[in-house]
């Protein structure tokens, strides 16, 4: 998949940045394949879900699966971007039940950081 | 009379290079410092500061208060404990009339911890002189490395040779101009000067033994200075401010990376995976740590270094504040950095505990790229990745060091958070600093 680096500018919602996105969340997929035994490959489908009864990847596989969509977040928009804070993991719709709303809740982080500023909101 | 061993010192001979300086001129400096501090009042039991540094007039001074029964401290005692109300222990050895010497530990916990030895029984382990060598004093003075490496070759009538900085060129220079014998250094600083090319720039080959104990090295760190110096004995060695160097042999077991004690030398054991330490130099107590017990019922000493049993030897894995804790588990920082200088593409490597939300911790990693085998990695590196940015030296060696670490570790001990940093080592100290790695919307440490 092509990982070409976008150019530093506003993420606004738009199909394209969704895309990005989504995009990120699928390298990370094909990176994590490369660790997973064949008979536990992570599906590069958009449904697939990160936690619950259905989903595949043990909590260190998760763990290192999160990692690795922000090493690729912070390669494409060369800033970094956490997944994994406390909100991430307490939030009511988890943004792990899927690789698609993993990918939209890439893109919020993103945006926050542009209104914020990468130190959250300090001057 | 305080029971140094003063008759032990030899009286002919260098024993200094950096001046040259000899055994007599040595022995001459020590008995007019004794004179003066005589004049000082000094006596048994009294407490003295003394500035260390890495000549001659220094350890001259420091043998002169021992043999006046003084105990010396290295930094300003006052900073670390109510010296107007100093506790039972120090009040008791300074009453008994022994030499002393108070040690602090290095600042890996908030405050450094003061600890009292008897100097005798520090000094009873060079009563048997060792090999006479030159040697090169690389740890400072007031280290428990440094005070070793000089009392060692002192008392076996060797000489010192101090480099004018710790930086690697500055050491290989002085081994070379010296013609040095022993290099005492950390793994660390081997890295560091595997790293810059040091290693070609010099004649080391008089060197005979090349020995670390400060960190627990990597198998692949001791293979490349085998490597270099194939002449040269590699070991390493075990030692602590509170439990003195121990009479330890390096041996071939785990890569050569362990050691065992000398027969009829100092005792260890394995407790709850931990090293437990009786010996002769190990120190009388800590002065300024209310509560703390660092000896079982049964009189050894708790070190606090994981260990674990290799063949015949032991091999240290780290010390048990540095273990990271993932989801319960134990990680010990050498098992994973051990393996991450394995992987192509990467010189040096730290291991820490990265917060994390769900696991507790999990493992951070810090590696320093090689600057030598870059084209191991495959066609998209070697001489082109050098020559473009740091993102994309992270691009490349990132994934790549995951997937080595992840396919040769335990899930859990697989590092999580991979940094590329250019330089990871602390060059005043140079040991490795496991502090936290960089997060968003953090300091860097």
């Amino acid at each position: 998949m092509n990982t070409q680096r976008m150019p530093i500018g506003s993420i606004d919602g738009s199909a394209d940045a969704e895309s990005a996105a989504l995009e990120i969340v699928m390298d990370a997929v094909a990176e994590i394949n490369r660790l997973l035994p064949e008979d536990r490959q992570l599906p590069a489908d958009p449904v697939t879900p990160l936690l619950g009864s259905r989903a595949t990847l043990d909590s260190l596989e998760l763990v290192q699966f999160l990692a690795i969509v922000e090493q690729h977040a912070r390669r494409r928009w060369a800033t970094p971007i956490t997944l994994t804070d406390d909100a991430a993991w307490s939030a009511t719709r988890s943004p792990f039940r899927s690789l698609t709303a993993l990918a939209g809740f890439l893109l919020e982080r993103r945006k926050e950081l542009e209104i914020q500023g990468p130190n959250g909101g300090s001057p | 009379m305080s029971g140094f061993p003063f008759e032990k010192l030899p009286s002919e001979g260098d024993c200094w290079l950096t001046p040259p300086a000899t055994c007599a001129e040595l022995r001459q400096e020590m008995d007019r410092a004794a004179e003066r501090f005589r004049e000082k009042k000094i006596a048994a039991g009294t407490r003295i500061h003394l500035p260390m540094r890495p000549d001659l007039a220094c350890f001259a001074r420091l043998f002169a208060l021992w043999r006046l029964g003084a105990i010396v401290t290295f930094e300003p005692l006052q900073r670390l404990l109510d010296t107007d109300s100093p506790p039972r222990l120090l009040r008791d050895f300074a009453a008994s009339g022994q030499p002393g010497l108070i040690l602090t530990t290095a600042g890996s916990t908030a405050r450094p911890k003061a600890v009292l030895h008897n100097a005798t029984r520090l000094l009873s382990r060079y009563a048997t002189p060792g090999a006479s060598r030159r040697t090169l004093l690389f740890f400072p003075p007031h280290h428990i490395g440094g005070l070793h490496t000089a009392l060692y070759t002192l008392f076996a009538g060797g000489s010192l040779a101090a480099p004018r900085s710790l930086r690697p060129e500055d050491v290989l220079r002085c081994v070379e101009q010296h013609a040095v014998e022993t290099l005492p250094v950390s793994p660390s600083f081997l890295r560091l000067a595997l790293a810059g090319g040091a290693f070609d720039q010099f004649d080391l080959s008089s060197l005979k033994t090349v020995s670390f104990g400060s960190e627990p090295a990597g198998e692949s760190l001791i293979a490349q200075v085998r490597r270099r110096l194939p002449r040269c004995r590699v070991v390493q060695t075990y030692g602590s401010t509170e439990a003195g160097i121990l009479r330890v042999r390096g041996c071939d077991e785990g890569g050569g990376l362990a050691w065992r004690p000398d027969q009829g030398g100092d005792q260890v054991r394995i407790r709850d995976g931990h090293l437990e330490v009786r010996t002769e130099t190990s120190m009388l107590g800590y002065l300024n740590a209310d509560g703390e017990d660092p000896f079982t019922d049964d009189g050894w000493l708790k070190t606090g270094d994981r260990v674990e049993k290799c063949g015949e030897g032991y091999r240290i894995l780290g010390r048990e504040s540095e273990m990271i804790n993932v989801g319960g588990y134990k990680v010990a920082p050498a098992e994973v950095e051990a393996v991450a200088e394995q992987c192509p593409g990467v010189l040096a490597a730290t291991a820490y505990a990265a917060p994390h939300p769900l696991l507790g911790n999990v493992v951070g990693l810090r590696i320093v790229r090689s600057e030598f085998r870059d084209s191991s990695l495959g066609p998209r590196a070697g001489r082109q990745a050098r020559n473009e940015g740091a993102e994309d030296e992270e691009d490349q060696l990132v994934p790549h060091v995951r997937e080595f670490c992840w396919r040769r570790l335990p899930n859990h001990a697989a590092p999580v958070t991979i940094e590329v940093q250019r330089q990871e080592i602390s060059e005043r100290e140079f040991k490795k600093r496991r502090c936290g790695g960089r997060r968003a919307g953090s300091a860097p440490c």
